[in-house]
């Protein structure tokens, strides 16, 4: 027969318990250190910002192609369509490529 | 403590947004029960204990798609910390077969005369699944149902370890 000594009353077992557990010390910086230890942002919507860029290029080139063909005199306001079209070409270049080999 | 609405909105800035910050407040709020929980499973071993408490917050950014909010987010914490546990003490295989057959050696110490055991003695004298369960069900205050979910165990095998957890200390501590 199970004597009484060995039986614990859940609240004297959990009283006891609590107050003898060991409690952990203040540490302000555990979670600057949880948070620095994260792994890297990456956004998942990447592809579509690279995709938004190749199309803006391949456009581009395809006006200036377009304007090459059909354009018959050279005049100043030929000349600013033209240098238009290659600046927004090469600002979306500089952009897709800054995008594809920035670690942020 | 973080109210359920609240805590439902941190992760939902977690999972859409990335949002460390939110991130944060959470670890902030369930810190110091997941590191009171690895300082008993540890046996008070401090920097063991921080060091399993960082990875299971971090395993749980990490997995933090996988929670379904079936389960309070703070149960779920306690399962990824229990299995960091279990894959560490696997990992360290020998010593903690030593510390399971202890228990059953003859050598106890309540052989010795007079010896007044004290709670954290007695810990140490419960192999590692009888200090989980005690641990969470009387310093963590977790119901059955939440160890069931935690430990991945069944209700009679949890209720069976806990019993025999009280049977060992009630000896111990009453001699």
């Amino acid at each position: 027969m199970k004597q009484n000594n060995d039986i614990f009353d859940d609240d004297e077992l959990r009283a006891l318990l609590m107050q003898n557990a060991d409690t952990p010390h203040d540490n302000p910086w555990f979670t600057r250190k949880v948070l620095n230890r994260l792994p890297e942002r990456h956004s998942g919507f990447g592809w579509i910002e690279n995709a938004t860029y190749l199309i803006g290029i391949i456009i581009c080139i395809a006006v200036i192609a377009y304007m090459a063909f059909t354009v018959k005199a050279i005049t100043p306001a030929v000349i600013m369509q033209y240098m238009a079209c290659g600046l927004t070409c090469m600002i979306l270049a500089v952009a897709f490529v800054y995008r594809s080999v920035s670690t942020d | 403590m973080l109210g359920k609405v609240e805590e439902l909105k941190l992760i939902s800035q977690c999972v859409l947004f990335d949002d460390r910050d939110a991130f944060g407040m959470l670890v902030e709020a369930y810190q110091p029960e997941i590191r009171r929980f690895f300082l008993s499973l540890t046996m008070g071993d401090r920097q063991l204990s921080e060091d399993l408490a960082q990875e299971t917050f971090i395993k749980a950014y990490t997995n933090i798609r996988s929670f379904k909010g079936l389960s309070k987010f703070g149960t779920w914490l306690y399962r990824i910390g229990y299995n960091e546990f279990y894959t560490y003490k696997s990992r360290q295989r020998e010593d903690a077969y030593e510390e399971v057959i202890q228990p059953d050696e003859p050598s106890y110490p309540v052989e010795t005369a007079d010896a007044a055991m004290d709670v954290k003695e007695c810990m140490k004298m419960l192999n590692d699944i009888e200090r989980t369960v005690i641990t969470l069900f009387y310093l963590e205050d977790q119901p059955i149902k939440k160890i069931c979910q935690i430990t991945g165990m069944p209700d009679g095998t949890v209720k069976s370890h806990l019993a025999r957890a009280k049977a060992k200390m009630a000896k111990l501590l009453r001699h």
